[in-house]
């Protein structure tokens, strides 16, 4: 890290930041510095607020400034069902559909072993322990239609199996609004194993 | 500039940055080759059959890749928990073993071969035959064709774990608990194989390429609940 002054840091740690580069680092710190008042000042603080305040829900693994998070606490939602999901940037992104009311779950990861990531590496005891005391019914699982995603779910299917709960995943298959004709050989395989009676 | 297209094995892709990737792919021609894939995901999951294309200015120069899909295999197994680990493994060995930039042309088309077979009953066998061919590929070829204490072709039962050539059963049999088994699948490919043959199979080539390739560490793969 070659910098000078604490204002070349700043650029320099956010170019590292997902999405930016030096320029585009750049480009924010000026804009903060001309915006002082209504946007440096109170990002400050609120960076400093959440890093002071931020908390891993024990119960799910999911970022938020109270423990247990907003979500496990809410009473409206399902106690019932459990969303087996890769990371807390999933359950984030269910989130925004409103499709779903249950529970979560962060696996911290997939299983690799091209990339030797191992069962130990990954949040599995956790979520063992979660069924153990909590009275889910049915673990919904979330997992990518990659290779990983699959072998997690594999997996999981087998660690899971002495469980009394309802095991489902995703439906895999067509994408909404996709035409067949942009469709990899995979996908419209996928497709054709889903089909639906009508 | 070095410019040139291939049909290719993608077997690894390793993160570099926020959209690229270091994919290791093991191409008919020009064997297993790096070089880099943009994305922000990777384009191909492994074991794709792909068109390659590959560019670099010099040749020590990490290249670049443009990637066609063709077959991709491993979605296709996706459902198929042993399957799928199978091709996992298999990219596993070829990423770990093959050396770069060396043409491996009859056993790239020995790979595809075995992938074709993964539909049938006997995929396994298929798998653990493709092993061999990886081990002679490599250099460590097994000496299965006749027994090395005598020449008999017809009782073969036991391989050496210090020469990896077969031994009869009459040769073998006062060291049978130092040998290991021989499947009789190894001489005979067209036979079935019995689950007992598959496990031999699976343990027979698994000591070989953790004691010959692997430098005694161990194939991170479940080799036991494959069968």
């Amino acid at each position: 890290m070659k910098t000078e002054t604490s204002l070349d840091d700043l650029i320099y740690f956010l170019s590292k930041l997902p999405g930016l580069g030096p320029r585009s680092a750049q480009r924010m710190v000026l804009f903060l510095l001309k915006k002082k008042e209504t946007h440096f000042e109170p990002l400050k603080g609120l960076m400093d607020a959440v890093l002071s305040e931020m908390k891993v829900c024990p119960l799910c693994g999911n970022y938020d400034v109270i423990t247990p998070c907003h979500i496990c606490q809410d009473t409206k939602r399902s106690q019932t069902t459990l969303c087996v999901v890769p990371d807390v940037s999933d359950i984030w992104a269910l989130e925004r559909s409103p499709i779903y009311h249950g529970q979560y779950f962060a696996l911290g990861g997939l299983l690799s072993a091209l990339d030797g990531i191992t069962p130990e590496n990954l949040n599995i005891q956790k979520l063992k322990n979660r069924l153990d005391s909590s009275p889910i019914e049915e673990v919904i699982f979330a997992l990518p239609l990659t290779v990983d995603g699959q072998t997690t779910l594999h997996y999981l299917i087998e660690s899971l199996k002495t469980y009394p709960v309802k095991l489902t995943t995703l439906a895999h298959g067509m994408p909404v609004g996709g035409e067949l004709d942009f469709q990899d050989e995979g996908t419209i395989q996928t497709a054709f194993k889903a089909r639906t009676e009508l | 500039m070095i410019k040139w297209t291939d049909i290719g094995l993608l077997l690894s892709n390793k993160r570099l940055g926020e959209n690229k990737f270091i994919s290791s792919i093991f191409t008919k021609e020009h064997g297993k080759t790096l070089a880099i894939t943009y994305g922000k995901k990777p384009q191909f999951e492994p074991f794709s059959l792909v068109q390659t294309h590959f560019t670099a200015k010099t040749e020590n120069q990490l290249g670049i890749f443009k990637l066609e899909s063709l077959t991709p295999f491993s979605l296709f197994f996706l459902e198929d928990r042993k399957r799928l680990q199978v091709l996992l493994m298999s990219c596993f060995l070829m990423d770990r073993l093959l050396p770069q930039g060396e043409t491996f042309s009859l056993f790239f088309e020995k790979t595809i071969d075995f992938a074709s077979h993964l539909e049938e009953e006997n995929w396994l066998k298929f798998y653990i035959l493709w092993e061999i061919d990886l081990l002679s590929n490599l250099g460590f070829g097994l000496n299965l064709s006749c027994c090395a204490l005598g020449g008999d072709v017809d009782t073969l039962c036991f391989v050496s774990p210090k020469t990896g050539c077969a031994v009869s059963f009459e040769k073998g049999k006062p060291w049978a608990g130092k040998l290991l088994p021989l499947p009789s699948f190894f001489s005979h490919p067209e036979e079935d194989a019995s689950k007992e043959d598959l496990l031999a199979g699976l343990a027979l080539t698994a000591y070989f390429l953790q004691r010959e390739a692997l430098n005694n560490t161990s194939i991170p793969f479940d080799r036991k609940s494959l069968v």
